[in-house]
C-alpha cells in the first residue's frame, strides 16, 4: 500500500494544491514527520489520506497537500462537562434512567467549538449529576452541522449515575414546623444518595409489571444495564464513593461500569482490579487537590495516578472537563500524565482509543485506521508537550481548523 | 477596534454588505486623494431641516467636505450608493446611556466624579451602533443630588483620542425620588487603633424636594467659599472646589426632575442663580411648558417606556399620574429645546417615534435625537447634523426615519462603516402601488417580503425585518414564464431519450441570461427540437439563477409527443401505440397497488430474526464494520436495521427477479445488439443489394430503446441513423430513421438468431432476413441513466403481491394518467386535434396541445378536456374562406375557459415575449388574461405552479419591478429578482 | 491561595526540611550536561563554580577547574538554568489586602509568611527570587519586598525590604471605575495639600512640625532630622526643606517617596481602559519611569499605549484571552504574549497566571503558541530581573552574578522533566529526592506527621529536626482525629455498598 500511496499522494499534490484554498475540500492528503495512529507503532514521515469523511490510507510517504509535525487521532473526552442548564435536571424523581441528555443538549453552545479547536473531536455527554440516576448519555462529535442526527456517534451510550455529595447538594430536608414543599427533596446525604441508587436497581429487579409508564421505562433501561447491554457511568470522587460504586457493581452484578471523575480511585487498587470497572480520571490540578464545590471537602489525585492505574492494568481514560484554560485542556492532561511517569503511547491511548472502546465507538473513531472517521489532530510539535499545540483539526474529513499560516 | 469591526463585516457578503466593504476600504483607501462620495435617495441634513433628494455627501479624512444634490464628485473618489430608496440621517446622538454608569459616591454631591473615567474605548458598542447611534452621553452615576459630571463620546472611531467630544458635558444629578435615599456617611478613621473612637454615620441631605433645594443652595455657597469648615464638614472636603471648577467651565446643570413640583422648584433655583439648566426625565413638563420656555431651560425627555421588559404598573392609587408620551410635542410648541432619549441607545429611533405623539413634526423629532442633544451637551461642533466640516457620522436607513418598520442598514463614523445590517437576516421588501399577483388578483397598494430566496409575505403591509432593503416603485408582477423554448443542443435535432436529464446540460446564468431576466422572463420551459415516438422530456429552469441548485424548477416537467406524421394517414399512430402500452402498464400498477392495499403484512416479530440474519450476512459484506455496535444495539436499532436490510434486500431481489424472468424463455438478455447483414432484393427487379445493419439495445433484458444505423444503397444513399424499439414479449423490432429518400423503417421479428421482417423506404417495401455477423456494437456507448423516478420497493415476505417492473419510458405517462404529470403533444390541424384529444381522454390524460394553429376552430371540443394550449407564435389567425376575418386564438381560447400560455421557441427565453403578449392584448386579449397566460397559467399548464407563476407566500422569489402597468407597451422592467437575488444588469 | 490549611507546626517542619539541606560551606560546584546561561550560547558538559554566593567560574567542564573542597551537584544528564524570577505576586502572605483605600504606610513584611506553601512551590518550580506585593484590591496599597523563597524568618527571606508600592487602577470592591480613579487622584492631591499645609504652618510658627513629631513620638535622628527639598519631576512643594523628613506623617511619607521616584510602582490593570488610567496617574505624579503594569489578559488591547509609555508589564492573566465578539458572537482567542512581543512591550510571565504555576511550563506554552524561544525564556528570567532592578545580580548565569541555579533532569521546557536541585546564592536549598510534599504530589505518598489526605505515614529520619519533633507531637492528635473521621466515612460507604 505504501508503494502505491507515494505516487498517489504526489499526484494529489500537483492536482489539488492549486485550488485547495479555493473551495472547501473533503479530500486531503496530510503528511507529517510523525503519524501516531494509536492503533500500532507510530509512522515516521507518514501520510494520511482522507476522502469523503473517511480515512482511506495510512502509511509512509510525504508531500501531502498539508504538512505538519505530527498527526494523532481526534481526541476523545468522556468527562467533558457539557452545560445543559439546571432546567434539564429532572425534579420529579431522583432516578430518571429513561431520560436522555440528547434532549437537553445545546448544539449551538460555544463549548463545542472550543473543544473542537483544542483537538477534542468526540465527547460523551451525560446529564448533570443533580439526580442520583440522571439518565442516558450520548456520544457525539464536537463539530459538523448543528443537528443531533449529524453529530451523533452513538445514542444511549451509557446510563449516568452519581454518588457522593453532588446529587444531594441541591436538596434540603424538611425543617420542623415548615409545611413540606416541593423544594424539600431527598436524598440529603451520601448515604441517602447511595440508598436511592440501590433502590433504583432493587426495584427494577423486583419491579416486573410496573404499569406507571415513566417508572416502567426507567426499569427497562436499568434492566439493560443489568443485562450488560448498557454501560453504567458513575461519578464518584472520594475514596468512599469509589468503593460504593464498586460494591454496587458487585452487588447487582453490573457487567460494564465506568467510574467517572474518579479522583481517588487510585487509593483502592485491589478493589478496582477485582471489580474490573474502568475509570475516567479528572484533570490533574496544580496542587493535587480537587475541591468539591458542594461541601467543603477536597480530594487528592497525584500526577502518578494514571501510571498506577496503567500498571494495575485498569482500563482508564483522561479528561479535561472541558476546560478552556490553556495548559489544562485534555491534550495537556496527557502531558501531565507523562509527567507522572506514564509512557507516551499509553497517554495517547488514554485520550483516543481507550475512551472510544469504553463507550463502544471504537469502530468509528479513536485511531487512524483505514475506514474510520477522518477525525485528525494536527500538531506543530511532539503531541502533549507544552511546546507543541494543536494547529489543525479535521472532523469527518472537513478541515475545521486550518494549520496553514495564511488562514490564521 | 473599528478595524476589527470592519474585518468582521467583511465576513458577510450580501450585495449590500459588499457596498459597505467598498466604502469601508474606501474610507481607509489611500488610493487617490481619499475622497469618498455617499449617495442616497433622501439625505436629512437636519441643519435648518434641509433634505436632499438624490443628494451626495462628499467625505474626506472622516469629515464632510460637501453636501448637496449637485455635488461635483472628483473622479478618483470612491462612490458608495445606497440607492434611491435609502435614507441617510446624521449619526444619532443618545443623550442618555449607562455605558459608564458606576456606583454613586458616598456623598450627597460629588462633582469630581467623572463619567469619562468609566469610558471604555476598547469595548465594541454594537448594540448602539446597530441602532444608528454614533454619539452617546455617558452618565457618571445616579441616585445622588450631584452624582458627577457626564461626558459626550463617540461610540467608535479610528482616532481613540478624538472620540471624546466633551469631557464636561453636564453636572449630572437628580432631585426626584431617586436621589432621596442618600445613605448616611461615615469615614473610617485611619489608622484604625484602639484609642481612635469609632465614628458613626452622619445623615445627609436630601430627604425631600425642599431638602434637595437647600442642599443645592448650600453647595453653591460651598463653591464660593470652599474652605468653609461647616460646609466641608457637611458635604466633604472637596465638594466646594469640585463644584466651583465645574461652574467656572459653565457646565450646564442636568438634573432629573419628574413631578411638576420638582420641575418648578428647579426652575426657580436655576433662575435665582442664573444657572444653565437641563431638565432630565421631565415626565410632567407638559403643563409647565411655557414656564420652562420662559426660564430658557432645556429638556431631555426620557420616554417612560422600557423595551424588552414586562409592562409596568401605571400607578393605581387615586392621585397616581399616568405616563404621558406627548410631552415633547407640547414643549416644542412652547419653544423649548428638547432632546429625546429611550431606555437604551439601541431604541432611540423607536423612542423618537412614540415621543412624537401629540403632533410633533417628524423634522423636530429627528432633531431631538440628533442636533438637539448635541447642542445641549456641547458636541454640536462635530456631530448632530450633516454640515460641511462636521464628522461624517451617518445613520443609513431603509426608509423614513420615523416610519414604523424602518430600520438601520448601516452606521458610519468618521467616514467609515462601523456597523452593517447582518447579511444573514438581510431581506428585501417591495412597496408598490400595484402588486399583480399573477392569477388576476391585484393589491393596491401592495407589499412583498423576499427572504432566503422565497416570497415570505404578500399583502398590503408586510413585516419589515431589521436591516431589510426596502424598494419602492410603481408596480410589480411575477417573473414571466416562457412556456416553451427550444433547447440549444448546438442546434442539433437529435432527440434525447425520454429519461435523459436535460438538467445535466444547464449552466449558471451568463450575461445573456441576465439580460433576458431583466426583460421579464425568469423561467423557461425547454424542449428538444422534434420528438421521438417515445416522447421527449421537457425541463423548466431559470436561466438567470445564481445558485445552481435553485436553477432547475422541474426536470422533467413534461413529456413531449408528436401527433402528426409526414404520412398524414399514420398521424397519431405512434402516440396511440405508446398510450396503449402506457395504459397496460398503468393498469398493471393499478392492480398491484390495489392488491397491495388489501394485503395485510405478517407481524414484524416473525421477521426480526430474519432481519438479524440479514444483518449478520450484511456484516460479512460490509466487513467487520459496526459489528460490536450492532450486537449491543439490536433492539433499539431495529428500525434503522430494517431500513438497511430493505435496500440491501431490494438490490438483491431486483437482481434475482431478472434471473427468474429470463429462465422461462431461453431468450438471451441482449439478443439483437451487434451487426446484421442481409441481401435485399428490390421488387423492381434491381440487383440484390447488401443491407448492413448495426443495432444496439439500450437496456439488456427488457423492452427497450434500440438505436443504430443502416446502410442500404437502395433505401438511402447516406447512412441512416435508426431509432426505435425492441419488444421482448413480442420479440418485435421496430426501428426507423430519415434517409436521403425519406423515412426508412425496419419492422422485424427475432427468431432463432435471425431477424426477419420488412424494410420499407420511399413507398417501397422489401423483405429482409438478417443474419448476425457479430455481437459487437463498436460505438462509444451513451452512459445509461437510472430511471428518473423510482418507488422504494418494500420488503417482500411470501404472499406479498409482486411489483410490476418499472419502465422509465412509460413512467411519465403513467403519472400523467394519474394527473400528476403533463403531456405536451404537437398537433396543429383541427382534424388532428379532435382525435388526439379523444385518444388522450380515453386513457384519462388531459394533454397540453402545442402548436394548435387551428385550435380556435374546435374550441368547444377542448374546454375541460385539455390542460392547456401552447399556441404557436402566430397571435393573429385569419380564415382563408372569409379573408378579412382576423381573430386572436389566444383570446378565443382563454375566453372559452382554456388555459393558454405564450412561448418563444427561442433558445433561452426571448426578450420579446412580453411584447407578444402586449400584441395579443392589442388584438383583443384581456390584459389581465394576457398577464395570467404569461405567469400563473403558464405555470399551471406545466404543473410548476408550486414554485413559480404567482406572487404568493412560499413561492420562489421571482419578482419584476415595473414602472407601469404590466403589458402596457410603454411599461418596462426596472429591476428583477430571481430566487430572491437581484439580477445585476450585465 | 488555594493551598489547604495546615497546622503551623507542620508547615514549619516542611520548610525546616528544605532548609536543613541548605547549610553547606561556601563553595559549590554544579556539573551539568548543559548550561543554559541566558547570557550567551548554551554550554554542553559545563561546570559552574560558586563561592560565597556568587558565580566565580563557569564554562566547559574541562576548562573550568573544580575546587577540591567544593560540594558537587548535578551530573551529565542535568540541565542548569538560571533561577526563575517572579516579578510580582501577592502570595506568601496571609490575607493580601487591607480594607483602607489608601494605605501606603503598610509594609508587607508584617504579613509575609516564610513557611507558606507558596515558597515551597517556588523551589519546586525553580523560582529563586520573588517580588511580593500587596493584593490588587486597593487604591494605593502597602510597600512590598523582594525575597528569596527560603528561610524560617522574614529576615532570612529578605533580599530587598520596602521595595515597591502597589497601586490599582482596577476598581476596589465597592468602587466603580470613576470612583477608583477619583480616589487615586485624591490620594496624591491629599499628599500635596498635606505638604503645603505643613510648610505653611511651619512658616507661620517655626518648629511646628518638629513639635508635632515629638508629640507623636517619632524619632528624629540623623537624616530623619534633616529636611530636604522635594525631588521628583511632576510637581513640587516649595519649602519642604524646612521640615525634617522624620516629622512627616507616615500616612503620607511613602507616597512622597513614590513621587520623588524612590519607590518602584506596581499598578494593577484588569481591563484595557485601566491601562490609560494607570499611565495617567503615573505621568501626573512623575513615577512613570519606575512603573510596572501588572496586567490581566484583556489588557492586550491597550498594548499600543503600553509600548508608547515604554513601561514593562507583568502578565498575571491567562496566556490566551478568550472572548466573544459582540458583533458576530464568535469566540476569539488571542495569544497575549504574542501581541505584547509584536508591539515591543517588555513583559514578564508570572506564576499567578491561571494557565499554570511553573514559569518553565509557561515559557513552554508560550513557545508552543509561536513566541520566539529567547523571548519566552527572557520573560521568566532576564526581564523580571530588570523589572526588579536586579539585572546585575540575577536572571542569567554569568561570572559575578548571584549563584541562583535551577537544575533540571532534562530539557527545562519538557513536561516530563523536573527540577532536581535549586541553588540560591550558592546554597543548595532544594533536593527533589528529599522533597516529601512533591512525593505526595507525584505519588500521593503522605509526608510524615502532616495532615492527611493519605493514611500512609512513613516517618522519614531525614526530616526529624526539632521543628519536626515538636510538630510530630501535636500533629499526631490531628492525625488520629482525621483518621477516625475517615474510618467513619468508609464505614458509611462500606456498609451501604457491602450489603
Amino acid at each position: 500500500m505504501n508503494a502505491m500511496l507515494l505516487p498517489l499522494s504526489l499526484g494529489v499534490v500537483c492536482v489539488l494544491s492549486p485550488w485547495l484554498a479555493a473551495q472547501e475540500e473533503d479530500d486531503w492528503t496530510i503528511s507529517a514527520d510523525m503519524v501516531y495512529t494509536a492503533a500500532g507503532a507510530p509512522i515516521e514521515d507518514g501520510v494520511v489520506r482522507v476522502q469523503d469523511g473517511k480515512i482511506t490510507a495510512v502509511g509512509k510517504g510525504g508531500g501531502g497537500s498539508l504538512e505538519v509535525a505530527a498527526i494523532t487521532p481526534g481526541l476523545i473526552d468522556l468527562g467533558v462537562e457539557i452545560d445543559t442548564g439546571l432546567y434539564s435536571v429532572e425534579q420529579s424523581r431522583e432516578s430518571a434512567a429513561s431520560l436522555s441528555v440528547a434532549d437537553a443538549l445545546d448544539l449551538f453552545s460555544f463549548q463545542w467549538k472550543r473543544e473542537l479547536t483544542s483537538g477534542v473531536t468526540t465527547v460523551l455527554a451525560v446529564p448533570a449529576d443533580y439526580d442520583v440516576v440522571g439518565g442516558l448519555g450520548v456520544v457525539l462529535k464536537t463539530g459538523g452541522p448543528a443537528t443531533l442526527e449529524a453529530r451523533l456517534v452513538r445514542a444511549d451510550a451509557v446510563l449516568r449515575g452519581a454518588l457522593g455529595t453532588q446529587p444531594s447538594s441541591g436538596n434540603n430536608a424538611p425543617r420542623f414546623g415548615d409545611p413540606a414543599n416541593f423544594y424539600y427533596r431527598r436524598p440529603t446525604t451520601r448515604m441517602g444518595v447511595e440508598w436511592v441508587f440501590r433502590k433504583a436497581f432493587y426495584d427494577t429487579i423486583q419491579g416486573e409489571g410496573v404499569t406507571e409508564p415513566a417508572i416502567a421505562a426507567d426499569h427497562d433501561v436499568l434492566r439493560r444495564v443489568l443485562a450488560g447491554e448498557l454501560t453504567l457511568s458513575v461519578a464518584a470522587r472520594a475514596t468512599q464513593d469509589v468503593r460504593t460504586a464498586i460494591y454496587l457493581k458487585e452487588e447487582f452484578k453490573i457487567p460494564h461500569m465506568i467510574i467517572d471523575d474518579a479522583v481517588e480511585a487510585w487509593r483502592e487498587p485491589e478493589l478496582l482490579v477485582r471489580s474490573g470497572a474502568s475509570v475516567v480520571l479528572p484533570p490533574f490540578p496544580a496542587d493535587g487537590r480537587v475541591d468539591d464545590g458542594f461541601v467543603n471537602d477536597s480530594y487528592f489525585v497525584p500526577l502518578e495516578a494514571a501510571r498506577m492505574l496503567h500498571d494495575l492494568k485498569v482500563t482508564f481514560a483522561l479528561s479535561g472537563h472541558g476546560s478552556r484554560e490553556v495548559g489544562t485542556r485534555l491534550s495537556d492532561q496527557a502531558g501531565l500524565a507523562q509527567r507522572g511517569g506514564l509512557a507516551f503511547e499509553d497517554a495517547l491511548a488514554a485520550v483516543t482509543l481507550t475512551p472510544a472502546r469504553m463507550v463502544g465507538v471504537d469502530q468509528r473513531v479513536g485511531s487512524l485506521e483505514v475506514g474510520k472517521d477522518a477525525d485528525l489532530v494536527l500538531w506543530n510539535g511532539k503531541p502533549f508537550e507544552p511546546t507543541a499545540r494543536v494547529v489543525g483539526v479535521l472532523l469527518n474529513g472537513r478541515l475545521v481548523l486550518d494549520p496553514r499560516p495564511a488562514s490564521r | 477596534m473599528n478595524v476589527r469591526v470592519l474585518a468582521l463585516l467583511a465576513l458577510f457578503c450580501a450585495p449590500v454588505a459588499e457596498r459597505a466593504q467598498e466604502s469601508a476600504s474606501a474610507a481607509k483607501a489611500q488610493g487617490g486623494r481619499g475622497f469618498l462620495a455617499v449617495r442616497a435617495g433622501r439625505i436629512h441634513l437636519v441643519e435648518e431641516g434641509r433634505v436632499l433628494v438624490n443628494g451626495t455627501l462628499l467625505v474626506k479624512d472622516g469629515r464632510i467636505q460637501a453636501a448637496g444634490e449637485d455635488v461635483l464628485v472628483p473622479d478618483d473618489a470612491q462612490l458608495v450608493d445606497y440607492g434611491p430608496d435609502a435614507v441617510i440621517v446624521p449619526g444619532l446622538v443618545a443623550a442618555y446611556s449607562t455605558y459608564a454608569l458606576g456606583l454613586p459616591s458616598e456623598r450627597t454631591a460629588d462633582a469630581g466624579l467623572s463619567a469619562l473615567d468609566g469610558f471604555d474605548p476598547y469595548r465594541v458598542y454594537a448594540d448602539a451602533l446597530a441602532g444608528g447611534v454614533t454619539t452617546a452621553y455617558l452618565t457618571p452615576a445616579e441616585n445622588r443630588l450631584i452624582a458627577g459630571t457626564g461626558a459626550m463620546v463617540k461610540l467608535a472611531g479610528e482616532r481613540e483620542r478624538d472620540r471624546v467630544l466633551n469631557p464636561l458635558a453636564a453636572l449630572h444629578g437628580a432631585i426626584d425620588a431617586s436621589a432621596r435615599a442618600t445613605p448616611g456617611f461615615w469615614e473610617p478613621p485611619v489608622p484604625v487603633a484602639v484609642d481612635v473612637e469609632l465614628g458613626y454615620a452622619k445623615p445627609q441631605l436630601p430627604k425631600s424636594t425642599m431638602g434637595a433645594i437647600v442642599a443645592l443652595e448650600e453647595l453653591l455657597q460651598a463653591a464660593e467659599s470652599p474652605e468653609d469648615p461647616r460646609l466641608r464638614q457637611e458635604y466633604g472636603r472637596r465638594a466646594g472646589e469640585d463644584l466651583a471648577r465645574a461652574l467656572r467651565a459653565h457646565v450646564p446643570l442636568r438634573i432629573s426632575a419628574v413631578e411638576s413640583t420638582e420641575i418648578r422648584a428647579l426652575l426657580a433655583f436655576a433662575k435665582a442663580h442664573e444657572l444653565p439648566l437641563i431638565l432630565d426625565r421631565a415626565q410632567e413638563a407638559k403643563e409647565l411648558a411655557d414656564e420652562i420656555a420662559a426660564a430658557g431651560a432645556a429638556v431631555i425627555f426620557r420616554v417612560p417606556y422600557t423595551g424588552n421588559s414586562a409592562a409596568q404598573d401605571q400607578g393605581k392609587d387615586v392621585d397616581a399620574r399616568w405616563r404621558s408620551f406627548d410631552v415633547p410635542a407640547a414643549l416644542v410648541k412652547a419653544g423649548v429645546r428638547v432632546a429625546i432619549v429611550g431606555s437604551s441607545p439601541r431604541d432611540l429611533l423607536f423612542a423618537a417615534r412614540i415621543a412624537s405623539r401629540g403632533g410633533l413634526e417628524p423634522a423636530a423629532a429627528l432633531r431631538a435625537i440628533t442636533l438637539a442633544p448635541a447642542e445641549l451637551l456641547g458636541a454640536a461642533e462635530r456631530v448632530g447634523s450633516l454640515r460641511v466640516g462636521k464628522d461624517a457620522d451617518l445613520c443609513v436607513l431603509n426608509g423614513d426615519p420615523l416610519a414604523s418598520g424602518t430600520s438601520v442598514l448601516a452606521t458610519w463614523i468618521d467616514g467609515a462603516v462601523v456597523w452593517e445590517a447582518h447579511a444573514a437576516q438581510s431581506a428585501t421588501v417591495l412597496e408598490v402601488e400595484e402588486l399583480y399577483v399573477g392569477d388576476g388578483r391585484v393589491l393596491r397598494p401592495g407589499q412583498l417580503l423576499l427572504r432566503d430566496g422565497r416570497i415570505r409575505e404578500v399583502g398590503e403591509r408586510v413585516s419589515h425585518p431589521r436591516g431589510a432593503v426596502v424598494v419602492r416603485g410603481r408596480a410589480c408582477m411575477p417573473g414571466m414564464i416562457d412556456a416553451l423554448g427550444y433547447l440549444g443542443l448546438e442546434g442539433s435535432r437529435k432527440v434525447p431519450a425520454t429519461d435523459f436529464a436535460l438538467s445535466a446540460i444547464v449552466e449558471p446564468g451568463d450575461a445573456l441570461d441576465r439580460k433576458v431576466a431583466l426583460n421579464g422572463i425568469t423561467t423557461v420551459v425547454l424542449a428538444p427540437r422534434g420528438s421521438g415516438d417515445a416522447g421527449a422530456p421537457l425541463m423548466a429552469y431559470k436561466p438567470a439563477a445564481e445558485q445552481e441548485k435553485l436553477q432547475v424548477v422541474g426536470d422533467p416537467v413534461a413529456l413531449r409527443l408528436r401527433w402528426e406524421d409526414q404520412n398524414r394517414g399514420r398521424s397519431g399512430q405512434a402516440v396511440k401505440d405508446l398510450l396503449a402500452r402506457a395504459k397496460e402498464y398503468h393498469d398493471k400498477w393499478a392492480e398491484y397497488e390495489a392488491a397491495l392495499a388489501k394485503w395485510t403484512p405478517p407481524p414484524p416479530a416473525a421477521e426480526a430474526p430474519a432481519a438479524e440474519a440479514k444483518a449478520a450476512e450484511g456484516e460479512k459484506k460490509e466487513g467487520e464494520a459496526k459489528e460490536g455496535e450492532k450486537a449491543e444495539e439490536k433492539k433499539d436499532e431495529k428500525p434503522a436495521e430494517e431500513a438497511k436490510e430493505k435496500d440491501k434486500e431490494k438490490k438483491e431481489d431486483s437482481k434475482s427477479k431478472k434471473k427468474k424472468k429470463d429462465e422461462p424463455e431461453e431468450l438471451e438478455p441482449d439478443p439483437i445488439t451487434g451487426q446484421w447483414q442481409a441481401d435485399v432484393v428490390h421488387p423492381a427487379g434491381a440487383p440484390a443489394q447488401k443491407l448492413k445493419l448495426r443495432l444496439h439495445l439500450a437496456k439488456a433484458g427488457e423492452s427497450a430503446k434500440v438505436e443504430g444505423n443502416l446502410r442500404c444503397d437502395a433505401a438511402s444513399s447516406t447512412l441512416v441513423e435508426l431509432e426505435g424499439w425492441f419488444d421482448r414479449e413480442k420479440r418485435a423490432l421496430s426501428v426507423s430513421g430519415l434517409g436521403s429518400q425519406g423515412w426508412v423503417k425496419l419492422e422485424a421479428t427475432f427468431e432463432k438468431e435471425k431477424l426477419t421482417g420488412k424494410l420499407s423506404f420511399a413507398g417501397a417495401e422489401v423483405d429482409a432476413a438478417l443474419e448476425r455477423t457479430s455481437k459487437e456494437y463498436v460505438v462509444a456507448k451513451r452512459p445509461e441513466r437510472k430511471p428518473a423516478k423510482e418507488e422504494a420497493a418494500p420488503k417482500e415476505p411470501k404472499g406479498k403481491p409482486k411489483e410490476p417492473k418499472l419502465d422509465a419510458k412509460l413512467e411519465p405517462l403513467r403519472r400523467a394518467m394519474d394527473g400528476a404529470a403533463t403531456i405536451v403533444v404537437d398537433v396543429n390541424r383541427a382534424i388532428d386535434i379532435t382525435p388526439c384529444v379523444a385518444a388522450f381522454e380515453a386513457v384519462g390524460i388531459r394533454p397540453v396541445l402545442y402548436g394548435a394553429r387551428e385550435a380556435h376552430l374546435v374550441v368547444e371540443q377542448l374546454v375541460g378536456r385539455v390542460a392547456g394550449v401552447l399556441l404557436d407564435p402566430t397571435v393573429v389567425a385569419f380564415d382563408e374562406k372569409r379573408g378579412t376575418d382576423y381573430r386572436t386564438p389566444y383570446a378565443d381560447l382563454q375566453n372559452a375557459g382554456v388555459r393558454v400560455a405564450f412561448l418563444s421557441e427561442a433558445e433561452e427565453g426571448a426578450i420579446d415575449l412580453p411584447l407578444r403578449a402586449a400584441f395579443a392584448v392589442a388584438n383583443g386579449m384581456s390584459p389581465e388574461g394576457a398577464l395570467r397566460a404569461l405567469t400563473a397559467d403558464a405555470a399551471e399548464i406545466m404543473s410548476i405552479q408550486a414554485r413559480v407563476g404567482r406572487l404568493e407566500a412560499g413561492l420562489d422569489g421571482d419578482v419584476l419591478l415595473l414602472d407601469g402597468a404590466p403589458l402596457d407597451p410603454t411599461t418596462s422592467v426596472l429591476r428583477a429578482w430571481v430566487n430572491g437575488d437581484e439580477v445585476e444588469a450585465p | 491561595m488555594k493551598n489547604p490549611k495546615l497546622p503551623p507546626a507542620a508547615r514549619a517542619l516542611c520548610a525546616g526540611v528544605l532548609l536543613a539541606v541548605g547549610h553547606a560551606d561556601g563553595k559549590l560546584v554544579i556539573e551539568a550536561g548543559r548550561i543554559v546561561t541566558q547570557a550567551g550560547p548554551d554550554i554542553e558538559n559545563g561546570r559552574i563554580v560558586i563561592e560565597n554566593g556568587r558565580i566565580t567560574a563557569l564554562g566547559k567542564a574541562d576548562e573550568v577547574e573544580k575546587p577540591w573542597d567544593a560540594v558537587v551537584l548535578g551530573g551529565p544528564k542535568t540541565v542548569a538554568f538560571p533561577g526563575f524570577i517572579e516579578a510580582h505576586t501577592s502570595q506568601g502572605m496571609d490575607r493580601a489586602n487591607e480594607n483602607i483605600d489608601v494605605a501606603p504606610f503598610l509594609d508587607i513584611r508584617d504579613s509575609i509568611d516564610p513557611v507558606a506553601y507558596y515558597f515551597e512551590d517556588c523551589l519546586r518550580y525553580g523560582i529563586t527570587t520573588v517580588n511580593v506585593q500587596q493584593g490588587a484590591n486597593c487604591v494605593v496599597g502597602g510597600r512590598g519586598m523582594i525575597v528569596r523563597p527560603v528561610g524560617m524568618t522574614v529576615e532570612e527571606l529578605t533580599v530587598r525590604p520596602l521595595y515597591g508600592l502597589k497601586l490599582s487602577a482596577r476598581p476596589k470592591n465597592g468602587k466603580s471605575r470613576a470612583t477608583q480613579m477619583q480616589a487615586l487622584r485624591y490620594a496624591f492631591d491629599d499628599l500635596k495639600h498635606y505638604l503645603e499645609d505643613l510648610v505653611e504652618k511651619e512658616r507661620d510658627e517655626r518648629g511646628y512640625a518638629k513639635r508635632e513629631a515629638l508629640f507623636q513620638g517619632r524619632d528624629l535622628e540623623e537624616e530623619k532630622a534633616q529636611g530636604r527639598a522635594m525631588g521628583g519631576t511632576a510637581w513640587k512643594v516649595d519649602g519642604l526643606d524646612l521640615i525634617p523628613r522624620g516629622a512627616l506623617d507616615e500616612k503620607f511619607a511613602p507616597l512622597l517617596d513614590l513621587v520623588e521616584g524612590r519607590y518602584a510602582a506596581f499598578i494593577h490593570c484588569a481591563d484595557p481602559l485601566d491601562v490609560a488610567h494607570a499611565l495617567e496617574i503615573a505621568r501626573a505624579n512623575g513615577f512613570l519611569a519606575r512603573t510596572t503594569l501588572v496586567i490581566e489578559e484583556d489588557c492586550w488591547k491597550a498594548a499600543d499605549l503600553i509600548a508608547e509609555a515604554g513601561v514593562p508589564v507583568v502578565l498575571e492573566g491567562a496566556l490566551v484571552d478568550v472572548r466573544r465578539d459582540p458583533v458576530t458572537g464568535e469566540e476569539q482567542e488571542t495569544f497575549v504574549p504574542g501581541v505584547l512581543h509584536d508591539k515591543g512591550v517588555r513583559f514578564a510571565l508570572s506564576s499567578e497566571s491561571p494557565s499554570t504555576r511553573a514559569p518553565a511550563f509557561q515559557a513552554a506554552l508560550a513557545i508552543g503558541r509561536g513566541l520566539e524561544r529567547a523571548a519566552a525564556l527572557d520573560a521568566v528570567t532576564k526581564v523580571p530581573a530588570e523589572i526588579l532592578g536586579l539585572g546585575a545580580e540575577v536572571g542569567t548565569l554569568e561570572v559575578g552574578k548571584l549563584g541562583n541555579v535551577a537544575l533540571f533532569n532534562g530539557d527545562p521546557l519538557s513536561v516530563t522533566s523536573w527540577v532536581e536541585h535549586v541553588v540560591i546564592e550558592g546554597k543548595p536549598v532544594y533536593d527533589r529526592s528529599k522533597d516529601v510534599r512533591n512525593k505526595q504530589l507525584l505519588e500521593g505518598v503522605q509526608p510524615a506527621n502532616t495532615a492527611p489526605p493519605s493514611k500512609v505515614d512513613a516517618p522519614d529520619p531525614e526530616h526529624a529536626d526539632e521543628a519536626g519533633k515538636e510538630g510530630a507531637q501535636d500533629e499526631k492528635k490531628e492525625d488520629e482525629k482525621k483518621e477516625e473521621k475517615e474510618e467513619k466515612k468508609e464505614e458509611g460507604g462500606g456498609k451501604g455498598g457491602g450489603r
